[in-house]
């Protein structure tokens, strides 16, 4: 007789896997108030709590983020609570509490803290925390808290309450379909079928629209029929496996099961439909495994012997080189092949079922997905991620600091030299020797204008001529005195003269303009002198300023270093822990394939007996 | 968009899986199937149970170890923009998403004085992020005091899914005080179309 697993414990297996998360119905888009608040959520959203909570820390120290109250502390708590910081979390919620808030913080940290106690099974301190929410809470809270009390009520193995609580739920809240899915798994945990698949039929008549919500569906279709199954209702429980989408996570198990609904109404050649589909798809899924012995049973039923046999043998062969690859998984834990294996990508949300499926991964890595079922091995590997992140993050820091200190060094390197060249030529002295010329031609301008002296304002050739003409005058008048200057000297002289005044005269506007623009340039030189003097002043203050970034460099430094030395010790230290949680896992794998190699390889000798006539 | 409702779905996320109820093994189900061989699937429910669980101590010191990588990063982030983008010249420019029902951005160029200073190609989630209320900062550099134009170019997809490029053009006088722009996008539900909207904040 071939060997099987009952099917009590693949319905047990169903009911008791963990539902799936779920994020609450999306909340209607729009901005928030206050751009660093929104900065710190964007990066939230894309699954960066480090960078979210060190945005918020930041607008925190630059002086806080205006007009939200208290709301940025609530966040800054729902950050730590998604990085995995519970302690700090409720530290901060339960200051918040010792504090003048509004009600609306003081129901957000309340319910917070009753979120922690259920995750500690803290039942007492659970409802302790929800009186002290308000009567009247929002509608998104007062869900929240319906789903909360319904959880705690299952937990408890209380489905009475649980039932009545999941009745209040409001039509539109997505908690129902979880409640309903917890409720039928709770009753058939308690052996209470007909409960159960009342609850799971719930999700028939609901609107079921993302994926996470028709996997569920998907799960609870499965789990109502095994419990249809186990009822012996046959036909109905075919009914519900048909449902379950073919690509769906829980496929596999519907598939056995159909198998098994049609073989216990002795239809065992409509199992062997889905039990040849499934013996087709990945070994590694635990359906998959036994639906190879459960091939050969079926054709046993139907008298068809050989095909059984052929089948067993089939499956010995599939089993071996499955437990071949299981060995070699075994023998690469011992190396350093760890990292590799657990090398999903960082900023990418933890899903390995999805990472296996995108990247093609060997088949051997594809048992993790048992693994990573179990949320205390998701934690865990959380955990890794978290630390190897912070590793980044911090070596990014340790180049960063390197380069910000050449920058430091440069820019005061280049201050100095800047501050050097004005020493060697004191402002002072430059000042007053512009100014002494601004005045000269000032006064220069203001006398020509008042003596109508169109010859005053005369410049560069024309004043050179003036100079000599009145040099000529002078020694005319010396020739005079002594009687010796002729009456043609006399009056060339005048002509020139006259020549010269007649010309300044034509010249005079354009003179006046050149004598006042230059008046202008030697105002604006003292205002670029008085500028970037007062720049290289600054620039002498920023020197403090540079020594205080040199040393807030050296301190960083320093911590970076510490910091990475600590998170590696940690980064080890999870492996180890990881690495004897993969060893347990596979080591696990390994011994349910052997007992199936065991099974199936006493139903060949069984079967060659049987052809051999002997009898025992 | 209540605030609240914000926190809440921050919160959710930030939970995964607690509406996840789980219990120890059922020993009422004993429904044997026709093949009643035993299995080893007894060993499942023992699977390294022990070894499972996250050690409390080293919990907290994992906490302890977040707790101070936040701090330094923190402080790091402040020494940066310290350093790098002081007060009296610093210009951040921000993008936000209202609705987007008239508009799927796909990637952003961003202009000051005629010269390209930042260009964006977004990823689907961080589409998401923006919808879901997230701000992103798009450019964090120095500027002069005075005046100064700055362009974004914003290029995705229009109304009936038709390719979509438009420019928005703001002026804006930079002080002695960091400068803080928003760009927003909007539906402009009248005519049907997405327009771009800039704020300037001030601290």
């Amino acid at each position: 007789m071939a060997a099987v697993k009952p099917i009590a414990l693949l319905w047990a297996g169903l009911v008791l896997l963990p539902v799936v998360a779920f994020a609450k119905k999306p909340p209607p888009p729009s901005t928030v108030a206050d751009l660093r608040l929104g900065a710190a959520l964007y990066e939230y959203y894309q699954n960066k709590p480090l960078d979210a909570l060190s945005e918020l820390l930041v607008a925190k120290a630059r002086g806080g983020i205006l007009g939200h109250g208290t709301h940025p502390d609530i966040m800054e708590g729902g950050f730590y609570l998604g990085y995995g910081m519970e302690r700090t979390a409720t530290e901060l919620f339960s200051r918040l509490l010792t504090e003048q808030q509004s009600s609306k913080t003081r129901d957000a940290a309340w319910f917070y803290l009753a979120r922690l106690r259920y995750d500690a099974n803290d039942w007492p301190g659970v409802e302790a925390a929800l009186t002290h929410v308000s009567r009247d809470p929002s509608w998104d809270l007062a869900q929240d808290i319906l789903a909360l009390r319904a959880n705690m009520a299952t937990a408890q193995d209380d489905t009475a309450k649980a039932e009545r609580l999941a009745q209040k739920f409001d039509r539109e809240a997505t908690w129902r379909a979880y409640a309903y899915y917890n409720l039928g798994a709770a009753y058939g945990r308690k052996g209470n079928f007909k409960k159960a698949v009342d609850n799971f039929d719930l999700l028939l008549h609901m609107r079921l629209e993302r994926e996470e919500e028709l996997s569920l569906y998907d799960k609870a279709m499965t789990s109502a029929g095994y419990a249809y199954l186990l009822n012996k209702r046959y036909q109905e429980a075919i009914d519900q496996f048909s449902q379950v989408r073919l690509n769906s996570p829980v496929a596999n198990r519907a598939l056995l099961g159909y198998g098994w609904a049609a073989a216990e109404s002795q239809n065992y050649s409509l199992a062997l439909k889905p039990w040849t589909a499934l013996s087709k798809r990945n070994l590694v899924d635990e359906s998959a495994q036994e639906v190879l012995i459960a091939l050969p049973y079926a054709f046993e039923k139907l008298g068809r012997k050989p095909d059984a046999l052929s089948a067993y043998k089939q499956a010995e062969k599939q089993y071996l080189e499955e437990i071949s690859r299981l060995n070699e998984s075994l023998k690469a834990l011992v190396t350093p092949a760890l990292d590799d294996t657990l090398n999903l990508p960082l900023d990418e949300e933890l899903s390995w079922n999805k990472y296996a499926e995108d990247h093609d991964l060997p088949a051997q890595k594809a048992y993790f997905a048992a693994l990573f079922a179990k949320n205390e091995f998701q934690q865990q590997v959380q955990i890794l991620r978290d630390l190897l992140q912070m590793r980044t993050v911090l070596t990014n820091w340790q180049n960063k600091m390197q380069l910000y200190q050449d920058l430091v060094d440069e820019r005061d390197l280049s201050r100095d030299a800047h501050m050097q060249r004005y020493a060697q030529n004191p402002y002072n002295q430059q000042v007053a020797t512009l100014i002494a010329q601004r005045e000269a031609l000032a006064v220069r301008l203001q006398n020509a204008i008042a003596a109508n002296d169109a010859e005053a304002l005369v410049s560069g050739a024309e004043a050179q001529r003036l100079q000599t003409l009145k040099q000529a005058v002078a020694r005319l008048s010396r020739l005079q005195a002594s009687g010796q200057a002729t009456a043609e000297q006399v009056e060339k002289l005048r002509f020139y003269a006259g020549l010269n005044l007649m010309d300044a005269t034509e010249q005079e506007a354009a003179n006046r303009y050149a004598l006042e623009q230059n008046l202008k340039i030697a105002d604006q030189q003292l205002a670029q002198l008085n500028k970037t003097w007062q720049r290289a002043a600054a620039e002498a203050q920023t020197g403090v300023n540079f020594q205080s970034f040199r040393s807030r460099l050296g301190s960083a430094r320093n911590r970076i270093d510490e910091q990475l030395k600590r998170t590696d010790r940690a980064i080890e230290d999870n492996k180890i822990v990881l690495r004897a949680q993969i060893q347990d896992a596979l080591e696990f794998q390994r011994a349910r394939l052997t007992q199936y190699l065991a099974q199936t390889r006493l139903s060949v000798a069984r079967l060659l007996d049987e052809a051999t006539g002997e009898k025992y | 968009m209540s605030r609240f409702i914000l926190l809440l779905a921050v919160y959710c996320c930030a939970l995964g899986s607690w509406a996840a109820e789980v219990s120890p093994p059922s020993a009422a189900v004993t429904k044997t199937t026709p093949a009643p061989v035993k299995t080893p699937a007894a060993v499942d429910t023992a699977v390294a149970k022990s070894t499972l669980a996250v050690n409390p101590a080293i919990g907290a010191q994992i906490e302890d170890l977040k707790k101070a990588s936040i701090e330094l990063n923190r402080d790091l982030m402040l020494l940066e923009e310290d350093l790098l983008f002081p007060a009296s010249t610093q210009i951040a420019v921000y993008v936000s998403l209202d609705v987007g029902h008239y508009f799927a951005l796909d990637s952003v160029k961003l202009t000051i004085d005629g010269q390209m200073v930042s260009s964006y190609l977004y990823t689907p989630k961080q589409i998401s992020a923006l919808a879901r209320g997230g701000v992103q900062r798009l450019y964090l550099g120095n500027l002069k005091t005075g005046s100064h134009e700055i362009t974004a170019f914003f290029i995705g997809k229009g109304p009936e899914e038709r390719d979509y490029k438009r420019g928005a053009t703001y002026n804006f006088n930079k002080t002695q005080k960091p400068g803080m722009l928003e760009i927003r996008i909007k539906d402009e539900t009248g005519a049907m179309q997405p327009t771009f909207e800039f704020k300037e904040w001030q601290l």
